[in-house]
């Protein structure tokens, strides 16, 4: 059924509206005519009257009144109109722009966040913490909305919380400027502690962004070796350049739904990836053995007035490197503060010529080739030669009679150590070398490592002097870290083992990697290399060692000096390890320039003695021989 | 169509079931149906309500838990943090410089001088003590070892006794 309105035929004048009662069943009545509007007598009247007022003024009647069925029309129109409009819209936006909508939609709905992981730890071997990881806060004021009565009042707050902060800057911060600068830094990375105190406080719009951070508990202890990690956790140089994939794990996301203040949707959807929390680093160093060798190598510095001390200490038999040192050093805690140079591990990146340290490889060599005998007879040889016009002397230019090649690593003769290598050859010689690993980056697992230089019969340039030079090392460049390794295979029977910082990564129970002793080749067969540490234990015990030797205990070990070009300043080196005939450490100790005396036996020798006789104790090694005070 | 039925005890015909009767009896019926339809369409509405109370009760507790789950992920969040702030603190603590520190000015401990080993000819060389073999009563230090040796032990056959 439709109702149908018939049009009234009379002038568009609004009909009288009907009076009901509550009934419907109640017959219309007749609207009463309304009372006439008694105006209470003014009390000015008389004046008003006088001044022309003939009281209120008259209602304006309405001149242009509509239809109600035109007001429908209208209406219908207007409705059709909006209604129209948001049919196009619609449109628009599902059908036209359904794209470019959806894209908008997912922005504004959904958000995701990145999960950070979590930093990986760094342990010594004993399971002690080196790097670890804490929170710092950025404090933000959102000066929009305070009054000036606030602002006072919440930075004399904050000015009483951090008082190193200047009270003018902090006000400035709290103070509105203008609507680009909604955030102001009010102080950055403050500690936990600091950061509570400003959470108890419940300032008005002060806010606390937390950053995570490295710790290096031990300050600069180890620095060389762990590197650092920058404020985007980002691992460099060290074990914390070189593991940096593992150490810093893989980021998470978290895509949720979100409402229109950015909060989370409870029953919203959320795609979670949860973030990879990097693996625990657990190095093969002892920070016992550390705190020793870095005790004694900074005495020895500061004693020596040399400008930089070096250390290594390692077991010869893996490879495993159990005690790292360098001075000058840096706290990784505050890098940025630090020289860059500084930041470079010269442990694996310094390259330097051995000097007499060398010898121990030529007289390896020459014993393993049976080109000589410790006891083989060089005849007199004096204290300089002239050989392709260039005049070599021993450091003390002394010759002496019936030289034989132990005399000649007790004397620290490189007359002697040019006759040793004369008799086997350059061919032969470099070739060992090579075996030996000189010239070529030892594998260890840290970042920045040199190879070293050594030109060989093949190189450009080479000339055989530069073969004789390199029998007593001279015109040979090393990295600690090689010399290590090389000498490290005459102490283990002659096998050249590969070293490293790094015994395994876990990630909780899981073992992620783990670094086992590598075994790169047979250098010498074990006999040679028994015979050349029976040498050494001499050249320590009646030689330009002895400052190195530790009573009760069989020491093998050589010094060694070498001048550098570009002044008359010297670099002084000892390396040495024991027990001799089952050696459970070697040790290498070097002091570039020193004041005090220019020689290795004299600066390096008496501080590798202090940390051989430490590392005894330590490892409750008890002496071999009795001791004769 | 009018039924009629006798009555067994006056063999009379008892009554005739009327139109009006029999119209009211229809009035009845489809009252009845009626009644049926709104009482089936109330207990319909009932159980929707129902349903969506339930639903509404659900969707609630679940609002409820999920703000209590979001609520202890951030404790998670800062727990965790407090955990690598303590981890590192420990760390600190564990410094050996530092302990070497409070032990050397703290506690006045002096280091370790040069081990002295002495060599014990062979026939010098005492036995290892022997060790008590008892469950309970494992002997720690000496003087621990002194009072347990004090205890009474249990009584041993004697030799003659046991080769008779």
């Amino acid at each position: 059924m439709s109702q149908t309105i018939e049009r009234p035929k009379t002038s568009p004048t609004r009909p009288p509206r009907p009076q009901t009662t509550g009934s419907i069943n109640a017959a219309p009545t007749k609207r009463p005519l309304r009372s006439p509007v008694s105006r209470k007598p003014s009390l000015l009247e008389d004046e008003a009257d006088d001044l022309g007022y003939d009281g209120l003024p008259a209602r304006p009647r309405r001149g242009f009144v509509l239809s109600p069925f035109l007001r429908i029309r209208i209406s219908a129109l207007v409705i059709t109109m909006i209604a129209l409009l948001i049919i196009f819209q619609l449109f628009t936006l599902q059908i036209q722009d359904r794209y470019g909508t959806k894209e908008w939609a997912a922005v504004r709905q959904t958000k995701t966040d990145q999960i950070a992981p979590k930093r990986g730890l760094i342990r010594d071997a004993n399971g002690l913490i080196l790097a670890s990881n804490v929170w710092v806060y950025n404090v933000y004021g959102a000066p929009e909305g305070l009054s000036e009565h606030q602002t006072e009042n919440i930075s004399s707050q904050l000015t009483a919380i951090l008082p190193t902060k200047d009270p003018a800057k902090i006000k400035q911060a709290l103070t509105y400027t203008d609507a680009k600068h909604k955030y102001n830094l009010i102080a950055a990375a403050v500690d936990g502690d600091t950061a509570d105190k400003i959470q108890v406080a419940k300032l008005t719009n002060v806010f606390l962004d937390p950053l995570p951070r490295r710790s290096y508990p031990n300050g600069t202890m180890l620095s060389n070796l762990l590197g650092f990690a920058n404020n985007l956790n980002q691992g460099a140089y060290g074990v914390e350049g070189f593991y940096n994939n593992e150490l810093h794990g893989t980021a998470g996301t978290r895509l949720a739904e979100r409402d229109g203040d950015g909060n989370p949707i409870v029953l919203g959807q959320v795609q979670l990836t949860p973030a990879v929390d990097g693996g625990d680093v657990t190095l093969t160093l002892d920070s016992g053995v550390q705190m020793i060798v870095e005790r004694e190598l900074k005495k020895g510095q500061e004693e020596f007035g040399a400008e930089k001390g070096l250390a290594i200490v390692a077991d010869p038999q893996t490879g495993a490197i159990l005690a790292w040192a360098s001075f000058p050093n840096y706290n990784p805690n505050e890098f940025y503060k630090t020289d860059t140079q500084l930041l470079k591990d010269p442990l694996v990146s310094d390259i330097y010529e051995p000097g007499s340290t060398f010898k121990i490889l030529t007289a390896a060599i020459g014993i393993d080739t049976h080109t000589i005998a410790p006891d083989s007879n060089a005849g007199n040889l004096p204290g300089c030669v002239i050989k392709y016009g260039r005049k070599i002397c021993n450091y003390n230019s002394v010759g002496y009679p019936n030289q034989t090649p132990q005399v000649t690593l007790i004397h620290s003769s490189n007359v002697g150590a040019m006759w040793m290598a004369e008799k086997f050859g350059a061919t032969r010689y470099y070739e060992y070398l090579k075996r030996f690993g000189i010239g070529a980056q030892t594998g260890i697992d840290l970042s920045g490592e040199g190879e070293g230089i050594m030109r060989t019969t093949d190189s450009k340039g080479w000339s055989p002097l530069d073969f004789l030079e390199n029998s007593f090392g001279q015109s040979v460049a090393v990295t600690p870290i090689q010399l290590v390794a090389a000498v490290s295979a005459v102490a283990n029977g002659g096998k050249l083992m590969t070293p490293y910082v790094v015994s395994k990564i876990t990630r909780g129970d899981q073992l992620v990697k783990e670094n086992k002793p590598n075994f790169v080749r047979q250098v010498i067969a074990p006999e040679s290399a028994k015979t050349v540490t029976e040498m050494l234990v001499q050249a320590v015990r009646q030689g330009e060692t002895r400052l190195a030797d530790v009573k009760g205990y069989r020491v093998a070990g050589k010094t060694g000096t070498a001048t550098l070009y570009d002044s008359e300043a010297t670099i002084g080196s000892t390396i040495a390890y024991a027990p001799a005939d089952n050696p459970r450490f070697i040790v290498l100790v070097r002091y570039d320039k020193p004041k005090k005396s220019p020689w290795g036996s004299n600066t390096a020798a008496p501080i590798v003695a202090n940390i051989t006789q430490q590392l005894f104790t330590y490892y409750n090694i008890p002496p071999s021989e009795p001791v004769i005070k | 169509m009018q039924k009629t039925r006798r009555t067994p005890a006056t063999g009379t015909t008892a009554y005739k079931v009327s139109d009006r009767v029999r119209a009211a009896r229809a009035n009845l019926t489809v009252r009845t149906g009626r009644l049926r339809t709104t009482s089936g369409f109330i207990f319909a509405a009932m159980l929707v309500c129902l349903g969506s109370l339930v639903w509404l009760s659900l969707t609630s507790q679940i609002v409820a838990y999920g703000y209590e789950t979001e609520k202890m992920d951030k404790r998670e969040v800062v727990l965790k943090r407090q955990a690598e702030q303590l981890q590192s603190e420990i760390a600190k603590y564990e410094n050996l410089q530092r302990i070497e520190n409070v032990a050397k000015n703290k506690l006045e401990m002096v280091p370790p001088q040069k081990a002295v080993y002495v060599k014990v000819p062979a026939e010098l060389a005492q036995p290892a003590p022997v060790q008590i073999q008892t469950n309970s009563l494992n002997p720690v230090t000496d003087w621990w070892r002194e009072l347990t040796e004090m205890l009474p032990r249990p009584s041993q056959p004697s030799t003659n006794n046991a080769q008779k």
